[in-house]
């Protein structure tokens, strides 16, 4: 039995070498060169996106933006269309975590957590903007507003 | 050249060390399954010949807490056993990926669902892997080695000395072989360079983080971790499929002691095929698992944990190579270490020091059969099949026990949390930026933890919960983001007046995150009482 180890570890040994020299070529060759070691952090910030909310009642009125540029119809441009869609599924999905950044209690957090994810399933799979996403829009916009009273904080707006 | 090879050796320590757990309990079950349930027994724990034996072998994995260094004792001892290939791949794929820990820990992540899609995703890949194997390989299964039968302290002692033989055998050299990988990915990535390289919509991060992950080995717990950041941080989700199945469930060892042991065709074949399913995967989820309302951050530091850890301009001394291997492994894990260390001492005494007592002393007495015992009220010959899926089973409801302990209760959690989170605010305050970096990592494990242990226990996580908790890891980061930059900046701020603006800027920051993380703090605290 030692003897077999021994073997083994002998021939796994000098396989084993042979593995570890060939692996560090091939992967020394594919990646120095191509991964750089990080030379500041700045690299990596954490980019605010510009149309971020500061507050509840500002992403109230940035998602309304959104829905009046959007319910011009053929006076929009069909790429500031799409870039309006695009933004406003960003503060939709946004609004719970804006909100729950604040004094506002769980019971009162979770109908604006309840009517942006309705809203997020309507714009993921619906073909265009209607009525109801509309009308969901408007109560969501109505939710952050009244949320963003009964906490009595100063308006500043956008 | 020396940061090159000491963050390398860093690596490979610190894989050790996690590794340590888990191989303990791999070299435990190769000897239920040696001594207690031998050939018919360990036969019909993985399905034997029968069609179930693929996802029977995979359920068996999904319940034993081992990773996939633990795997490789198992696996030694299934082939030894004449166990089909198919079934060993099934289960060695299969054990590293989920235990009842790491389980309970992706369930808290932000799409639970995801963690379970990726558990039934695994169970396809293996049964297709291991069905195109046996087929395509045609390997049969070798006749199985028929030990003799040693029977009561015997046999406790023979399981000893098994473990720790093949500590310092086969087991042992191929644990090396799987590590060398986190030496050659320690060693030729430098510091950071894998932060960018998985971004959401890329086409080819399923393919980079797949070339990565070949030399990766990581345990569960890490592996979820990573899927974590990879989500909080909108990175692609193929990637971190790739990572699951690929980082987790195999390392330079698997890939080795296949070509081994089934020749260079079949290993190929069983590598191409693995990899074909894993990318098919991963391009198919890529799109529907984006995580909604996760702004991408065009970057990560999920896998830093494989990078060199030192960078160009670090001096070199002992205790800056302590103090990284101190922050990395937990207190488990230095205990595992060193009993590891014992065991190997304790082997290498009984191979080849001790070897003609050792054989002596567990050698088989007489045949368990040859005398039988009168049985009479609760004196009953019990099979030795039947203690060794006893302590199977009692391994696994260990582990299940386990995670009570491993996942405090909520109060608790918060106490270590409100201690964790003075030492971060009181060190930004009195610019101890070591000290903060030191503990927002730590703060932000008991967060999950935090997780966890109230879902496990009130059967229930709500999203107001997971939002404020979400809300405290988003904050700790740009905190540490804040402070990384303003050390840069505090270099230059004394001669450049530009970098002194920043600097001001950046410690602006921190006092407002300062605040924040206290008010979310009082959130988070209502949310799990």
């Amino acid at each position: 039995m030692q003897n077999t180890t021994y073997q083994y570890l002998t021939n796994t040994g000098k396989d084993f070498m042979s593995v570890l020299r060939i692996s560090f070529y091939v992967f020394a060759l594919g990646c120095l060169g191509c991964a750089a070691e990080q030379e500041s952090l700045h690299e990596h910030d954490h980019e605010v996106p510009p149309h971020w909310p500061t507050n509840m009642l500002n992403a109230a009125e940035l998602i309304k933006e959104r829905v009046d540029r959007l319910t011009q119809g053929e006076a929009v441009a069909a790429s500031e269309s799409q870039g309006a869609e695009k933004e406003l599924l960003d503060l939709v999905e946004w609004s719970p975590e804006i909100a729950a950044d604040t004094d506002l209690s769980e019971e009162d957090w979770i109908p604006i957590y309840t009517a942006s994810e309705g809203i997020r399933k309507n714009m993921m799979s619906a073909t265009g903007f209607d009525d109801a996403l509309a009308s969901d829009l408007e109560e969501l916009i109505l939710l952050l507003q009244n949320a963003h009273e009964s906490l009595g904080i100063e308006t500043t707006g956008a | 050249m020396d940061v090159v090879l000491i963050g390398g050796l860093i690596r490979a320590i610190q894989g050790l060390f996690a590794a340590a757990p888990t191989l303990i309990i791999g070299l435990f079950i190769s000897a239920l399954l040696k001594y207690y349930l031998r050939t018919e027994g360990t036969r019909r724990l993985f399905g034997g010949e029968s069609i179930l034996a693929l996802p029977q072998s995979w359920a068996v994995g999904m319940l034993l807490p081992v990773c996939s260094i633990g795997v490789i004792p198992i696996i030694l001892e299934m082939r030894r056993q004449g166990i089909r290939a198919g079934a060993i791949t099934a289960f060695a794929l299969a054990a590293p990926l989920f235990n009842p820990l790491s389980l309970l820990y992706g369930l808290t992540l932000s799409r639970p669902l995801v963690i379970i899609g990726f558990a039934v995703g695994s169970l396809a890949i293996v049964t297709v892997l291991g069905i195109t194997w046996d087929r395509i390989a045609g390997q049969a299964a070798p006749k199985p080695v028929e030990d003799e039968k040693v029977i009561s302290l015997k046999r406790l002692a023979a399981c000893f000395f098994y473990m720790t033989s093949e500590l310092c055998g086969k087991t042992g050299v191929l644990a090396l072989l799987a590590l060398s990988g986190l030496f050659i990915l320690g060693a030729v990535l430098p510091h950071g360079a894998l932060q960018s390289e998985v971004e959401q919509l890329d086409a080819l991060a399923p393919v980079k983080m797949a070339i990565v992950s070949i030399f990766v080995y990581a345990t569960p717990i890490l592996t979820m971790s990573q899927l974590g950041m990879m989500f909080d941080h909108g990175n692609s989700p193929g990637a971190a499929f790739v990572l699951l199945l690929l980082g987790t469930g195999v390392n330079v060892a698997t890939i080795w002691w296949v070509q081994a042991n089934f020749g260079l065709r079949a290993a190929l074949i069983w590598f191409v095929v693995l990899l074909a399913c894993v990318l098919g995967v991963a391009y198919a989820i890529e799109r529907p698992l984006i995580p909604p309302g996760v702004e991408p951050a065009g970057h990560t530091h999920a896998f830093d944990i494989y990078t060199n850890p030192l960078t160009s301009s670090d001096a070199l001394s002992f205790s800056r190579i302590m103090d990284l291997l101190d922050k990395t492994i937990g207190i488990f894990e230095w205990i595992a270490g060193y009993i590891l260390i014992g065991m190997v001492v304790v082997g290498v005494f009984a191979k080849w020091v001790l070897s003609e007592k050792v054989a002596k002393l567990t050698a088989a007495a007489e045949d368990e059969e040859a005398a039988p015992i009168p049985q009479a009220g609760l004196h009953q010959h019990v099979s030795s099949r039947t203690v060794g899926m006893t302590c199977l089973a009692g391994l696994v409801a260990f582990s299940i026990v386990g995670c009570y302990a491993f996942y405090p209760a909520p109060s608790e959690c918060l106490e270590e949390m409100r201690l964790a989170r003075v030492e971060v605010l009181s060190g930004t305050t009195s610019n101890d930026y070591e000290r903060t970096l030191r503990w927002i990592p730590i703060l932000e494990g008991w967060s999950r933890k935090l997780e966890v242990g109230y879902a496990i226990r009130k059967f229930e996580l709500r999203p107001y919960q997971q939002m404020q908790t979400f809300l405290m890891r988003k904050k700790l980061e740009l905190l540490e983001h804040a402070i990384e930059h303003a050390s840069e900046f505090a270099e230059e701020a004394e001669s450049d007046p530009e970098a002194a603006e920043h600097l001001a800027e950046e410690v602006a920051e921190m006092d407002v995150l300062r605040m924040e993380i206290g008010e979310n703090a009082r959130r988070v605290i209502a949310a799990f009482k």
